[in-house]
């Protein structure tokens, strides 16, 4: 063989040698940004879009079923919760009275469920049922 | 020639000096992890801890020349329950901590978890026990033929896996980069060593035939000498090799050579408990068995399949748990027509179901003699109801109303005297698990898997896990249906303009954008009537207030106009 081909083929060996060295260095840094592989919540369900549409399509045909997915409803002056009524079949919705006032939960009520969108015409076409306040 | 033997030489010495830097740069690979040197005061190894210092659900995070031989988890079963500053964890916390988070070689979770899943999942291994059953793939029903044959397949996919392997078409791959270098190594100096064979043996052909010309012996000549050149330079860089991976990397390309003239075998790496380990939990579905449990610290875990009696469905099916150890578990009942009376009796779902918002009671199921149903009669009994609303609430109790693969262990603590109590367990915890191992990783319970939950209360039997979790809750479903059809009993689908839903109906609502285009879907469990516009449902993966929440169990009020409901399935016989 050629010495210098011989020469030619350490010399170049080593240069790779040293490149792929380098290389793989620069490359495999420790603190190399990290490929993230934890998509743990990718979850397919109900998008929030169509539960949106829902919730809209309750507010407006039937408030009493909006309502009753909004509870349990813990505001400062009371608290509101539903139960089913087998003989009415209809929901019945309950206000636990925190302040002394009756009329002033009876306001608090009517502001909160205005708050919540709902008209006075479908307020006045739900079952509330008032406990007493709390002495 | 000259340059084939300059190129393998140029390869081997970059091969060499890339291992060198690798090895150099992931001390932990090798040596982790080993249960003698856990840690007395943080319950893990020093080095993971290396590796697992992320907060939340990041977990650990391996460096990118890691990932492919490392994976992060949380472990629920972590010994230790006291944090950094020796405060005791809750154990419903545990899951969640940093000092949870831990790191293991993924080449487990490659072999058993990804390449040989799709004969690991409890539906596809029922596939593979029941001739008739449809092909994953195909869809197409398989033969005993093609049962043999995948069987065959998992047989080879298990023992690669043992042998610290990942199984590709091609074989057995070694996945732990030394191993897969030496491999490469060896059968690159064994094919040198053979073309350098048969280089001198067609240089002699050609002195032979040269008939004296001056000229083609000189070639001929040249050529051999190249070629024995060559050799000894192959010969070379093998002892070069040999002498950098002993000191280096670990390994002797030599022994392999010992080997097949000792005819002796090194002893098979220890297939360490891989993450499937941790949260699977054998067994029974009543028609198929199938294991996945195993103690995390237990040697020598790899996958074993089941043995079950086909003969019986009612009777015992002996299986194999992971770790070899063989097992008598008796199968649930079949359902009866009849309903099933409990253990003993369960107050009327009265209460308050939580998130509490309002009480809920069951409408009646059976109407009264004489009453046509429109959709037909539901195999679903009050007492069923009843059962299925107490789990509920019971479940959300203890669950804290979310449900995460990382802490299963709320569901096992619902104690409640209901029919087939522990198979609805073991169907949530096993689905989860399984779409935990998906590809989507979903670590959160869903719709459909709940829904199955209720069905095995219904029939005692599991409902599987999801094959896919490409589709939507109806498509999905369509297994289930598959599966349960195999019983004579069916989910009828009924639009819901036929007539309202009945208690122990799913609900099926679809899913669309603004611009018409399909979601995922939703489907519910009817747990009763409100009057005919009106119905409650309790659900997973969908919260209260209209909001998705991965994981959380529900109730809601749902308005049969509705535009996203479309209409009930329901549980009946076959006609």
């Amino acid at each position: 063989m050629n010495t210098k081909l011989k020469i030619g083929i350490i010399l170049g060996s080593v240069v790779l040698v040293i490149i792929g060295g380098v290389v793989a260095y620069v490359m495999l840094k420790p603190d190399q940004p990290v490929k993230q592989v934890n998509p743990i919540n990718n979850s397919p369900a109900m998008s929030q879009e169509s539960l949106d549409r829902m919730k809209e399509f309750d507010r407006i045909n039937s408030p009493t079923t909006y309502l009753a997915n909004l509870l349990p409803a813990d505001e400062a002056t009371f608290k509101m919760t539903y139960t089913i009524d087998p003989v009415r079949k209809a929901l019945v919705f309950t206000v636990e009275p925190k302040a002394l006032s009756l009329q002033q939960v009876q306001e608090d009520v009517q502001k909160w469920l205005l708050g919540i969108g709902l008209s006075e015409a479908q307020i006045d076409s739900l079952i509330i049922e008032y406990g007493s306040p709390i002495n | 020639m000259k340059k084939y033997i300059l190129i393998a030489l140029l390869v081997f010495s970059i091969g060499c000096t890339l291992t060198y830097t690798v090895e150099a740069q992931t001390p932990t690979v090798t040596s982790l992890p080993q249960s003698n040197s856990i840690s007395t005061t943080t319950g893990r190894n020093p080095a993971e801890s290396m590796l697992c210092g992320a907060t939340g659900q990041a977990c650990c995070q391996p460096k990118w020349y890691q990932w492919f031989s490392k994976e992060c988890f949380f472990d629920k079963d972590e010994p230790t329950k006291y944090d950094k500053n020796g405060i005791r964890i809750p154990e419903g916390d545990m899951s969640r901590t940093p000092d949870s988070c831990r790191c293991k070689p993924r080449v487990q979770v490659y072999g058993a978890d990804n390449l040989c899943s799709r004969y690991f999942t409890p539906s596809n291994y029922s596939r593979i026990v029941e001739p008739g059953i449809l092909d994953p793939d195909t869809n197409a029903i398989l033969t005993q033929d093609q049962i043999d044959r995948i069987n065959g397949e998992l047989d080879s996919c298990l023992k690669c896996v043992q042998s610290n392997g990942f199984y590709t078409a091609i074989g057995c791959m070694p996945f732990e980069i030394n191993s897969l270098i030496k491999g490469i190594i060896i059968i690159g100096l064994f094919a040198a060593g053979i073309l350098s064979l048969l280089c001198i043996i067609f240089g002699a052909i050609k002195i032979q035939t040269s008939k004296g010309d001056a000229t083609k012996v000189s070639k001929a000549q040249e050529s051999i000498r190249s070629c024995i050149l060559g050799l000894i330079l192959i010969i070379f860089s093998a002892f070069i090799v040999n002498v950098l991976g002993s000191g280096l990397l670990g390994f002797s390309i030599v022994e392999p050579f010992k080997q097949v003239l000792d005819n002796s075998k090194n002893p098979k790496p220890v297939l360490e408990c891989d993450r499937q380990c941790i949260y699977s939990e054998q067994q029974d579905t009543g028609v198929k068995c199938y294991t996945g449990a195993c103690p995390e610290n237990e040697p020598n875990c790899g996958m074993t399949k089941g043995k079950p009696d086909k003969n019986s469905l009612n009777g015992g099916c002996k299986f194999a748990d992971s770790c070899g150890n063989f097992k008598e578990v008796a199968c649930p009942a079949m359902p009866s027509l009849t309903p099933q009376p409990s253990p003993a009796p369960t107050p009327p779902p009265t209460g308050t179901i939580t998130p509490p918002p309002g009480t809920i009671t069951p409408g009646p199921t059976t109407p009264g003699p004489g009453t046509p149903i429109p959709g037909g009669p539901s195999l679903v009994t009050d007492q069923m109801i009843a059962d299925a609303v107490l789990f509920h609430r019971e479940l959300a109790k203890s669950c804290g109303n979310e449900l995460h693969v990382f802490d299963m262990s709320c569901v096992d603590k619902v104690n409640i005297p209901i029919a087939n109590l522990d198979v609805i367990k073991a169907q949530i915890k096993n689905e989860m698990s399984a779409l935990y191992k998906s590809p989507k990783k979903i670590s959160d319970l869903q719709c459909l898997g709940y829904i199955k939950a209720f069905m095995s209360l219904y029939t005692g039997h599991g409902g599987g896990s999801w094959p896919s979790t490409n589709g939507t809750a109806a498509s999905l479903l369509e297994p289930l249906i598959i599966t349960y059809s195999g019983l004579q009993y069916e989910l009828a689908f009924i639009n819901k303009n036929v007539a309202p839903p009945l208690p122990g109906d799913f609900a099926k609502f679809r899913d669309y954008d603004a611009k018409g285009n399909p979601g995922d879907g939703h489907i519910a469990f009817v747990n009763g009537t409100i009057n005919g516009a009106q119905f409650t449902v309790l659900q997973a993966n969908l919260g209260a207030k209209y909001t998705t929440c991965n994981g959380c169990i529900s109730a809601m009020v749902v308005e049969r106009s509705n535009p996203l409901l479309t209409g009930y399935y329901r549980w009946q016989k076959k006609p």
